[in-house]
């Protein structure tokens, strides 16, 4: 009776009962969309910060250099003494040790180790290399032409001009970062989270090899392969292999030793980063509070601290899932709640004399609560179903159609105002600007099938009970006076 | 039509069992085998009156109504709109509560049940059938005449049997399937009446139950409900505009303004059968119009 009742009353009031099912349905696939992207924004975060970040490194530790150091002030001379010609081009390397960042000596990678909770530590040495390309001839004139007026070489005088008064070009500076990776355990700092696409990765014994691993993108562009050599301020390096981070980022373009870094810049027994790994996700606030306290002039950072700085399209899409998405799923929610709850009151007030009836027949309240009930969880569980179905499309549409997402991170030193225009280029261009590109994916789980049903449910008993309420206020000989 | 004392005892314990013992009717107050009230009457009202806001000020619907009507009697109530007749009706079916006075029925006083005790009396002791016959219009005459029985706890097999029983009572078997939109006024009302009846009720209220029919659907309609008085021995309560209705039942109650204004016995004696029932003219007991009524009914007309 109970059933055939509650299905009979849903078919007579179809559009009533149509309208309330999707309204639930819809706020429940709006929740179900807005969650499943959130999920996806967080995974895209996470395979971003894997990537930027190095997988397995749960903390890196960072120290900010000096104030003079970071003011990097200076004159840009350059004669064919300090270039090395390829054919009518020369080519000068500036490498340094990244701008702004200050440096540890490597005994604290072996006393961060030591730490409650820590698991491993690695050091590692960021550097950014400078490359001045341009035209020998041009750069002979140059230096002729300033040995003439007694000055020291290219970098003074006024910019030379083209024929229609616009500034020439003769040099082009391309900058590239390359880290020193400690090759006594590659899968814990830069080269973590790397994926090898042709060769090697460093091996132990090649600590003080001239030997280099180079990112996809970055052979690609120079048409590097593995066994090719390049050269890198003046030495040559044999490239091993080549490697595509997990979501093809530009973060390093050149990995080699560390040992070999450090002797590029001059930097024996210093580091930059130190690349921390926890024995557990849990025990990551307590490692990170205990550096903090060992190291307190460092930068203590863990994934979720850079996940607040990554910026671009990503970062855009995090904050709308986060804001946007979840008020509106929350208001289309809470509005079909009330929606429902009207829809089940007006529905209730419309049957005013069945209900009289009932209850003149003898039908106890909570029967007639339980009839009203039982047909606002009839379109709850519509709702449900509808709205879940919803959800799924939506969250595969979005998957499907959504572009890409950049995600950047801007972790470079700041370069103070008044700095030489060698120190404002350098530190605009070395600044530690990574941007990686990731597929927005919008995974819909078990757990999230089971909240939006619970969603569709709870707000059938919201209804439920609002209409329910109202049923058993009615008193019988008002409900039949109305009528009769 | 079954026989009733068979009816009788089987609702009698359904009753009991689904109520508790409390609402167990005892079987000397069913049925009266004499012909001879039985000392208590069915209902007993003292001054009773019911108020209603309207519009900020008090109205009375009643006012300080004394009667009382005794187990197995025909009762027709008249009166012009307003005159309170479906209020007192209400009032006796337990659907509403006097506002002042005292109100009893089978020796309990009405006003002091509580809302559940009120409900559990109207879902043993009354059927009621209304004007507009109120079936549940998505449910058949069969399940309509089902949900009496819902709230006593009868079994689904029981319950369909029972409604099925009742539907070929008022001969409206053959249409059991159909849904109320299929179903003409009369046999609308019918099963209206059929959901009335089978749960075996005490007493059978009928507010204007001819109101909406035409003149022989109306006769049928009145034919069946007579029967139900004559060969079940319930108490039968109609509220009615209609004069040919009232015409056919032993006692008249004539309200106006809330008061009840005229209360004769039009009909003559009324004897029942050792099994409860009214003898007919053809078995030699006529309803002699204007002969006085011999039923001490304590009636008290103000």
């Amino acid at each position: 009776m109970f059933f055939t009742y509650v299905w009979r009353e849903l078919r007579r009031r179809k559009r009533q009962a149509l309208l309330t099912s999707l309204g639930l349905a819809l706020g429940v696939a709006l929740v179900v969309i807005v969650s499943a992207v959130t999920t996806g924004v967080g995974d895209a975060q996470d395979e971003v910060l894997e990537s930027l970040y190095g997988v397995g490194t749960d903390v890196t530790v960072t120290k900010a250099a000096e104030l003079e150091n970071a003011n990097v002030r200076g004159q840009f001379r350059m004669t064919t003494d300090d270039v090395e010609k390829v054919g009518d081009q020369f080519v000068r390397d500036s490498v340094l040790a990244t701008p702004g960042s200050g440096n540890f000596n490597d005994t604290r990678v072996t006393e961060v180790a030591g730490v409650e909770g820590v698991s491993a530590s690695v050091g590692g040495l960021m550097l950014t290399n400078a490359r001045v390309t341009g035209d020998y001839e041009w750069l002979e004139a140059r230096e002729l032409q300033a040995q003439e007026q007694g000055e020291g070489g290219f970098g003074q005088g006024p910019p030379p001009e083209g024929e229609n008064g616009q500034e020439e070009r003769p040099i082009e500076i391309t900058t590239y970062s390359m880290a020193g990776v400690d090759v006594a355990d590659v899968d814990l700092g830069p080269l973590g989270g790397a994926e090898v696409v042709d060769g090697r990765l460093f091996e132990t014994t090649e600590a003080k090899d001239f030997v280099a691993v180079v990112s996809q993108s970055y052979a690609t562009q120079e048409d590097l392969a593995v066994g090719d050599e390049m050269s890198i301020n003046g030495k040559d390096f044999e490239i091993v292999g080549i490697v595509a981070s997990q979501s093809g980022g530009s973060g390093v373009n050149v990995y080699m030793p560390l040992t070999r870094a450090q002797k590029m810049v001059d930097l024996e027994g210093k580091v930059n980063q130190i690349y921390v790994r926890a024995d557990s996700a849990e025990s990551i606030p307590a490692v990170k509070s205990e550096i903090a306290t060992l190291l307190p002039s460092a930068t203590v950072t863990s994934a979720e601290d850079l996940a607040e700085d990554v910026t671009g399209s990503l970062g855009s899409a995090s904050s709308l899932a986060d804001r946007l998405g979840t008020w509106l799923a929350a208001a289309v929610l809470a509005a079909a709640f009330l929606v429902a709850g009207l829809l089940t009151m007006a529905g209730v007030s419309r049957r005013t004399t069945e209900f009289g009836t009932l209850k003149a027949i003898g039908w106890r309240s909570r029967r007639i609560v339980g009839q009203v009930m039982g047909e606002s969880m009839m379109q709850g569980v519509i709702g449900a179903v509808v709205g879940v179905g919803l959800g799924l499309l939506g969250a595969f549409l979005v998957a499907q159609f959504s572009p890409g997402l950049e995600a950047s991170v801007t972790t470079g030193p700041q370069i103070e105002e008044g700095a030489g225009p060698m120190g404002r280029m350098a530190g605009e261009l070395l600044n530690e600007t990574q941007t990686v590109t990731t597929e927005l994916t919008a995974p819909v789980g078990v757990e999230l099938v089971l909240l939006a049903v619970g969603l569709a449910l709870a707000g059938a008993v919201f209804a439920g009970v609002l209409g329910g309420w109202r049923a058993a206020r009615l008193r019988p000989a008002e409900a039949l006076r109305r009528v009769e | 039509m079954r026989r009733l004392d068979t009816e009788i005892e089987h609702g009698r314990t359904v009753a009991g069992d689904a109520l508790g013992d409390e609402w167990a009717v005892p079987a000397a107050d069913a049925v009266r085998t004499d012909g001879v009230p039985a000392a208590e009457p069915l209902y007993r009202m003292d001054g009773v009156g019911k108020l209603f806001k309207r519009r900020g000020t008090r109205v009375a619907a009643l006012d300080a109504i004394d009667l009382t009507i005794d187990q197995g009697e025909f009762v027709i109530v008249m009166g012009s709109t307003g005159s309170g007749k479906s209020t007192l009706l209400m009032l006796l079916g337990a659907l509403d509560r006097p506002s002042g006075g005292t109100m009893s029925c089978e020796g309990r006083e009405l006003d002091r049940l509580s809302e559940t005790e009120l409900c559990r009396l109207r879902g043993r002791m009354f059927g009621f059938v209304f004007q507009s016959f109120n079936l549940i219009p998505t449910l058949t005459a069969l399940e309509n005449v089902e949900t009496a029985l819902v709230p006593l706890g009868v079994p689904g097999e029981e319950r369909r049997e029972r409604a099925y029983a009742a539907l070929t009572d008022v001969g409206l078997a053959q249409r059991a399937g159909h849904v109320p939109t299929e179903l003409s006024g009369g046999e609308q009302q019918r099963c209206a009446i059929a959901r009335a009846l089978v749960k075996d009720p005490h007493v059978l209220l009928a507010d204007e139950p001819t109101g909406n029919l035409d003149e022989k659907t109306r006769d049928d309609i009145v034919g069946v409900l007579e029967s139900v008085w004559r060969e079940r021995g319930k108490t039968l309560i109609v509220v009615t505009h209609d004069s040919t209705v009232a015409a056919r039942a032993p006692r008249l109650l004539r309200l106006h303004e809330g008061r009840i204004v005229e209360d004769v016995r039009q009909n003559g004696t009324v004897e029942r059968a050792p099994d409860g029932r009214v003898a007919d003219a053809d078995e030699g007991v006529a309803f002699e119009a204007g002969a006085p009524a011999s039923t001490p009914a304590g009636v008290t007309a103000r």
